[in-house]
């Protein structure tokens, strides 16, 4: 059984909402995927003081490399120093070893204060910007700021990654065992004994049994470029792949055909939308994909003999 | 902690096969930051089918409560829809759809519904009309609030109505709750046999943060002087140390645009100083620092 709940209700955070759960946050971090956490690094623009703040980053695009960080309204130092296109920025991952420090430079300390200190963090120079990185993140990337926009209670500023240093035992690691260190993500708060909350951090854990498969072009591989795999590797017969082939090419006719009468005829369009050849071809051409996809090759050849 | 630099092109392997939007892999060393899976669920404008594709999720805000995906603008067909349609269906794959989510994230003919290829189920939404997916513990159902292209990707801030979420889970310890969602991607692998495997992973261990006194009672907090006040409620400080700690950002806040005054630096490195040794608990440092005369034994 499934439960629909409301915006409200999912922002619905410190009440006792699930019967016999003492965590009032229960039902709010269900809703709250847990995501990675960062370490940022910024320079204020007049006084050139550093800033170091902990916050949460999210994905862009893999080449170039970018990423988005989100700064709450309240973290003033943080918001006012992303502020500027062009400004530059250190995003660094922190590991599970450096919780207590983490936690540290979430501390609100008056603006200017740079909490690396308090934190006991070791700032070294970077290479390509100006604000410095943490020597005790495992990966430090160097960044320049591309765009950034108000978000309702957040600033959010997208950033290009002009580089990164990285730590030397990394290149030697298993990467899953990487992954188990940093870096951390934040994943919900608790309530603590005087009603407030306390931050709890998480690393992955488990990699999971992912199924190897074609085309070598991996995540956004067409499937047309599968079936070439398939029938260079001698999986599908010559005489497979035309039959396969045919119903594709067909089905894709048959999509450019209904885009260019739309509108022309909608009542001609729709008789074509639901008549049976097309819902049969869609049927195959669905079948074809599925078969491949779980790798259910006997029942993909039979499909292409029948057909 | 030795360190290596790399440069951004330093930081790809150009060895390896690139991706089908013609992107190049990372280099396989770790620096593919992990980022939660989700399956997006549009509606194709003209046929209403529905159209099922999987891309990364990044929180932006919680009030409201509004989240990014981003779509390789090479998908032309999921960024028609977002666009036409203003709205979606994130759902969020479990840990037992390693490989559907991995089906689902190839590119299927147009018209060519991916969730039946993947052997999913779509079932009715309550407040938009792209559908959501049964199989999904968790189904966010949003409107788009704007589009940003961006590096050949589509960025869109998906403001989220509401969510479906299977009655058992609600139950689930969190500890429970982030082994079954959300799935995490971390990049793929590539074998030497050309075939590519998504590296997926489920969270493992949690640990909190510190709690008062390293930092306010109440946790996250905006003002250091609730967490100086906490202290001295708590009689890890007393009264006067509290009130000389106090003055210290009081005087620092009304210089603070000054950076050249002296004064101004000798009280940020006090207030520096002091942040750090309650944060570290060392209260007998603290006390010596502060040197308030006539303190009793506090703490």
């Amino acid at each position: 059984m499934k439960t629909f709940y409301t915006h409200d209700e999912i922002k619905q955070r410190w009440s006792h909402i699930v019967q016999g759960i003492e965590e009032p946050s229960h039902r709010h971090f269900h809703f709250r995927p847990s995501r990675p956490a960062n370490l940022l690094v910024t320079l204020d623009h007049i006084t050139q003081e550093l800033n170091v703040s902990a916050g949460t980053i999210g994905p862009l695009s893999w080449d170039p490399y970018t990423i988005v960080i989100h700064c709450a309204k309240s973290s003033l130092d943080s918001v006012s120093n992303i502020q500027q296109v062009g400004a530059e920025c250190v995003v660094a991952l922190p590991g599970n070893d450096i919780i207590h420090e983490t936690w540290i430079t979430a501390l609100c300390l008056p603006r200017g204060v740079n909490e690396a200190g308090p934190a006991r963090l070791t700032l070294f120079p970077s290479t390509l910007v100006t604000p410095p990185s943490i020597a005790e993140c495992p990966v430090n990337f160097e960044c320049v700021i591309e765009h950034y926009r108000e978000q309702h209670s957040h600033y959010i500023a997208f950033l290009r990654i002009l580089g990164a240093s990285v730590d030397e035992a990394l290149f030697t690691m298993d990467p899953n065992d990487a992954m188990r260190r940093y870096p951390t993500w934040e994943v919900d708060d608790i309530e603590n004994e005087w009603g407030g909350s306390v931050e709890r951090l998480g690393v992955l854990g488990e990699f999971l049994d992912a199924p190897r498969v074609r085309p070598a072009r991996g995540w956004g591989g067409r499937f047309d470029d599968w079936l070439v795999d398939l029938q260079q590797t001698g999986e599908l017969s010559a005489e497979e792949y035309q039959t396969a082939r045919q119903w594709l090419d067909r089905w894709a006719e048959m999509g450019s055909q209904q885009s260019s009468t739309w509108g022309a005829d909608k009542d001609a369009l729709a008789a074509q939308e639901c008549s049976e050849k097309r819902q049969e071809l869609k049927d195959k051409v669905t079948r074809i994909c599925e078969l491949v996809a779980w790798d259910e090759m006997e029942r993909l050849h039979e499909l292409l003999r029948r057909g | 902690m030795r360190k290596r630099f790399l440069t951004h092109e330093e930081m790809f392997d150009d060895g390896l096969p690139p991706y089908s939007t013609g992107e190049r892999r990372l280099n396989p060393i770790a620096l593919h930051v992990p980022f939660p899976m989700l399956y997006l669920v549009t509606l194709d404008p003209r046929t209403r089918e529905p159209r099922v594709t999987t891309a990364t999720l990044g929180p932006l805000s919680w009030r409201p409560y509004t989240m990014s995906a981003n779509i390789p603008m090479s998908d032309e067909a999921t960024i028609n829809n977002l666009r036409a349609e203003g709205e979606c269906v994130m759902a969020m794959p479990t840990r037992d759809q390693a490989r559907e989510a991995w089906i689902m994230s190839h590119v299927y003919p147009p018209g060519i519904n991916a969730a039946e290829v993947a052997r999913l189920t779509l079932v009715p939404s309550q407040r938009v009309q792209a559908p959501s997916i049964q199989e999904c513990a968790l189904n966010f159902e949003c409107v788009i609030e704007y589009f940003v292209e961006y590096h050949g990707y589509g960025i869109v801030s998906l403001r989220v109505l509401g969510a479906t979420l299977d009655d058992e889970i609600l139950r689930e310890s969190r500890e429970e709750m982030t082994r079954r969602y959300p799935m995490n991607y971390v990049g793929e692998v590539v074998h030497p046999d050309g075939t590519v495997s998504p590296r997926l992973a489920m969270m493992g261990t949690i640990e909190p943060c510190p709690i008062f006194p390293v930092g306010h009672k109440r946790g996250w907090d905006t003002r250091m002087h609730s967490w100086v006040h906490d202290l001295s409620d708590e009689e890890y400080i007393s009264p006067s140390e509290r009130d000389l700690v106090l003055g210290w950002v009081e005087r620092y806040e009304k210089l603070r645009l000054d950076p050249q005054l002296a004064e101004r630096s000798n009280l940020q490195e006090r207030i520096s100083t002091f942040a750090e040794l309650v944060a570290w608990r060392e209260w007998k440092e603290l006390h010596e620092f502060l040197g308030v005369e006539g303190q009793e034994n506090w703490a």
